[in-house]
């Protein structure tokens, strides 16, 4: 269920709305979505990259990963924690590493949301050695 | 749904004043190939489940996970990897070397 759905169906359950009104907002809803069940706005979100940059007089880095594909990823290693062994789960709490803390859902969603312009880093340094390097990581 | 699935991933590996290498992987091969290895580890996982055991979990972690599901996780990613049709997940190049990871 969407998002969408269950927020109007928060509103029929408080009294807000009717339900004849909740029925004329869902099937709204429904008339946007393309015939495979996708809202624009997950089909838009699904098509977003995180893109990392790098340029430098020396060494160029062009990174490119679907927004989704980290989801599933960050699903991967989330479901993969209680694969980790006790002791070194314990051993890794000694030097101050936490895993159980991590929220990855918490992550995905102020990488998604939170960034209104989508750049997470944009940093510009120059060095005797390597010279100019440009790092740039964003979504679009 | 979004475009469409991308069916080979090409690494391309240069180094020096070579003319490098290209690497194909077909990915529907190895989507079918992974997805074969999956049914029989699953299978033979519950016929014998201590003949096929991971090295993970041997300490008596109780959720001690079978290579199936292992598996299963990486066919999950493959599949998301290739949902997005053709595009360059990586390239990374300095002046004598270049390595590129491409989906098409």
């Amino acid at each position: 269920m969407s998002q969408e759905t269950m927020k109007i169906l928060e509103l029929l359950e408080t009294g807000k709305i009717t339900r004849q009104e909740a029925l004329e907002l869902i099937n709204s809803l429904d008339a946007h979505r393309d015939p495979e069940g996708v809202s624009p706005a997950a089909a838009a979100s699904a098509k977003r990259f995180l893109r990392v940059r790098v340029d430098g007089d020396k060494t160029k880095v062009n990174v490119n990963v679907p927004l989704n594909l980290i989801k599933v990823a960050t699903q991967i290693a989330d479901a993969s924690m209680k694969w980790i062994p006790q002791d070194a789960h314990e051993q890794m709490k000694k030097q101050g590493i936490d895993l159980s803390k991590i929220d990855f859902d918490e992550i995905i969603n102020l990488v998604d949301q939170g960034l209104s312009d989508g750049r997470l880093v944009d940093v510009e340094t120059e060095d005797e050695i390597d010279g100019r390097i440009k790092v740039e990581v964003y979504v679009d | 749904m979004l475009t469409k699935r991308s069916n080979f991933l090409l690494v391309q590996i240069k180094t020096g004043q070579g003319p490098g290498w290209v690497i194909p992987l077909p990915l529907t091969v190895l989507d079918v190939t992974l997805a074969s290895l999956h049914d029989c580890l699953a299978f033979w996982g519950d016929l014998f489940p201590n003949l096929i055991s991971s090295k993970l979990g041997r300490d008596g972690t109780k959720n001690k996970p079978k290579p199936a599901e292992l598996l299963a996780l990486l066919i999950k990613l493959i599949n998301e990897i290739r949902s997005y049709g053709s595009y360059e997940l990586v390239r990374v190049e300095d002046e004598e070397n270049r390595i590129s990871i491409r989906l098409y």
